[in-house]
């Protein structure tokens, strides 16, 4: 199952990260350069987690930094 | 018997003497040296008098780290006054409270900010200093001759009643938060065993700490450790987000710095390596304290950066790193052994904590910390009852973390209260409660720790009102309004993470919330 840029887009409105901030996201670009803080991550790594019924062990999850590494991880995890 | 010392007075004068020119601070482009610490030190003594402040009176200090911060610290305690280091993300309402709770005599604050405008409602706080990076307007007026009062130990220690040396405050589990008074010999306590055994601090060090002087861990490293070992510190008066940690240490350059696990994360997801910007070559050792640092964290941090990271816990009474790992045989994802000074014992669930012939739990078995060792407060301010509950007979401090020890190494197993560490802030689940039941749709609410990367989030776990709400799409959109809802209200690392929907919450017989067991950690 691909996942998409505007799902995951969705899902960081889905955490409380304001629309424009969300939507003006680069996909490929680190997400912590693009307005998201220390709140927003952790939230996005358990929604991500409980959407897609992925395990982002902890080592895996200090690796993904764009929408695009995530995208990927899903990706993989998914088969 | 020793002769009482101005702590202040005795930090100061000992750096004139031996490096009077050397950068005692580093903020932005500007150097703060020790000469000019001393004489803006004795200038902030003469402002507080000229303005009415005299020993003993509360000075609660809200700054952003710069050189203002020690300026206003050290002038403070030259004057015997006390000074209350205060975090610079409360609301008004918190500084309201914290300065009516000291009956401080004076603010130390910027203009306009939250803190002034708590002020304002509080009759006893009847100075306030508007300050810049530098200092208050008309600093340089005063002279920069002050004889410093001199506090006895005997009187500082009489926390409740007589002066404290310095106080910080605590979050408390009913979310107000408590006064810890120190003596002023306790600003030095965490010199010799931390400082020196552990750090290995010396006078070429430069240290930068990504925790405030507010708290316990940032004053410690920030002031107690560049100005006894005559070193020097970078002080950062932004928001320490990765980026801008990373900037500040390829500017600096500092040798030792100190920062908390949930930016350790953030800053390996941000490192480049090689990348203008990043460089880390300056670096001999990072501390991580505030929270239990991951193993993986602590792991990954030494792979990509060849930097060590020694984990430890300390605490606010304690003003003092008590448990720790060492240089060379870090065990990552323990906090390590007791430090050098420091008794440590694990007892079980209801044991007399202050009786020592009461039985400490076995090796592999989790306990309640408690410890014992110099400079611990004696009593919270004001707080009869909490002090009782905390600071036990013979000297023991229970912790309220649950640990397991095994050969000497301790693992952190969580806490024994409803207290969450999140990113090495105290959070109540009470406060975030009370701002979440604000929410039009929210009949009950609890929260309790969420397990992400092996750091600890609050989770709110939510009962709605109308319970067809809260279904399929519906639910995922509440849940971001919700957390808006609370971003609007409470500081940032109070905000709950995600939102667990429930038709009703865990309870005992009597109707109180079992929070414990919504906890997934």
């Amino acid at each position: 199952m691909a996942v998409t840029g505007v799902q995951l887009k969705a899902m960081l409105e889905e955490i409380g990260v304001k629309a424009e901030v969300a939507r003006a996201v680069d996909p490929a670009g680190p997400l912590l350069k693009q307005g998201l803080d220390s709140v927003d991550f952790p939230a996005f790594c358990a929604l991500l987690e409980e959407r897609y019924k992925v395990r982002l062990d902890d080592e895996a999850a200090l690796k993904l930094r764009s929408l695009d590494d995530f995208a990927a991880f899903v990706g993989s995890a998914k088969g | 018997m020793p002769q009482p010392e101005n702590v202040a007075a005795q930090l100061l004068a000992r750096n004139l003497a031996r490096c009077p020119d050397k950068a005692a601070y580093l903020c932005g482009d500007d150097t703060l040296t020790h000469r000019a610490l001393a004489a803006d030190s004795a200038r902030f003594a003469n402002l507080l008098r000229a303005r009415g402040v005299g020993p003993g009176a509360r000075v609660v200090l809200v700054l952003p780290d710069s050189f203002a911060y020690p300026k206003a610290f050290l002038g403070a305690m030259l004057l015997g006054a006390v000074p209350v280091p205060v975090s610079a993300m409360l609301a008004p309402a918190d500084y309201a409270f914290i300065l009516a709770d000291c009956a401080a005599t004076a603010l130390v604050t910027w203009e306009d900010s939250p803190a002034a405008e708590g002020a304002r409602g509080v009759p006893e706080t009847e100075v306030v200093l508007f300050c810049g990076l530098d200092g208050p307007w008309g600093l340089s007026a005063q002279p920069t001759e002050f004889e410093p009062v001199l506090i006895s130990d005997d009187a500082a220690a009489e926390a409740s009643d007589g002066a404290p040396g310095f106080m910080l405050y605590s979050s408390g589990s009913t979310g107000r938060p408590k006064g810890v008074p120190h003596a002023q010999a306790d600003l030095l306590g965490p010199a010799k065993p931390w400082g020196s055994d552990i750090l290995g601090v010396t006078t070429g060090d430069v240290l930068f700490s990504a925790s405030k002087m507010s708290f316990a861990y940032g004053l410690m490293s920030s002031l107690t450790l560049p100005l006894f070992f005559g070193a020097t510190g970078v002080l950062f008066p932004g928001k320490p987000g990765p980026y801008e940690l990373f900037e500040a240490i390829t500017r600096h350059r500092p040798s030792l710095f100190f920062c908390v696990p949930t930016l350790y994360n953030l800053m390996l997801r941000a490192f480049e390596p090689g990348a203008p910007g990043f460089d880390l070559s300056s670096l001999r050792l990072c501390y991580s304290a505030g929270e239990a640092l991951p193993l993986v964290l602590c792991q990954e941090w030494l792979r990509q950066t060849g930097v060590e990271i020694l984990d430890g816990i300390g605490s606010t009474e304690a003003f003092n790193l008590f448990l720790s790992n060492c240089r060379g045989r870090v065990r990552c994802g323990a906090s390590g052994e007791a430090v050098p000074g420091f008794e440590a014992r694990l007892v079980a669930d209801g044991a007399d904590g202050g009786d020592e012939a009461s039985p400490e739990v076995p090796d592999g078995t989790p306990g309640n910390l408690l410890i014992r060792g110099p400079g611990l407060a004696r009593a919270y301010w004001n707080r009869p009852e909490k002090t009782a509950e905390t600071m036990l007979a013979n000297g023991w401090l229970a912790t309220g973390d649950v640990y397991v020890r095994e050969h000497g190494v301790y693992t952190h197993q969580g806490r024994s209260d409803d207290m969450l560490k999140v990113g090495a802030h105290w959070v109540s689940p009470v406060q975030v409660e009370d701002a979440l039941r604000q929410h039009p749709a929210v009949a009950e609410c609890a929260v309790a720790a969420l397990r992400v990367e092996g750091l600890l989030r609050p989770c709110a776990h939510v009962v709605l009102k109308d319970t067809t709400q809260g279904l399929g799409q519906d639910q995922a959109k509440l849940g971001a309004e919700i957390i808006r809802h609370a971003r609007g209200l409470l500081p940032i690392y109070m905000c709950p993470v995600r939102v667990e929907f429930h038709t009703d919450l865990p309870k005992t017989p009597t109707g109180k919330i079992q929070r414990f067991r919504l906890r997934s950690a």
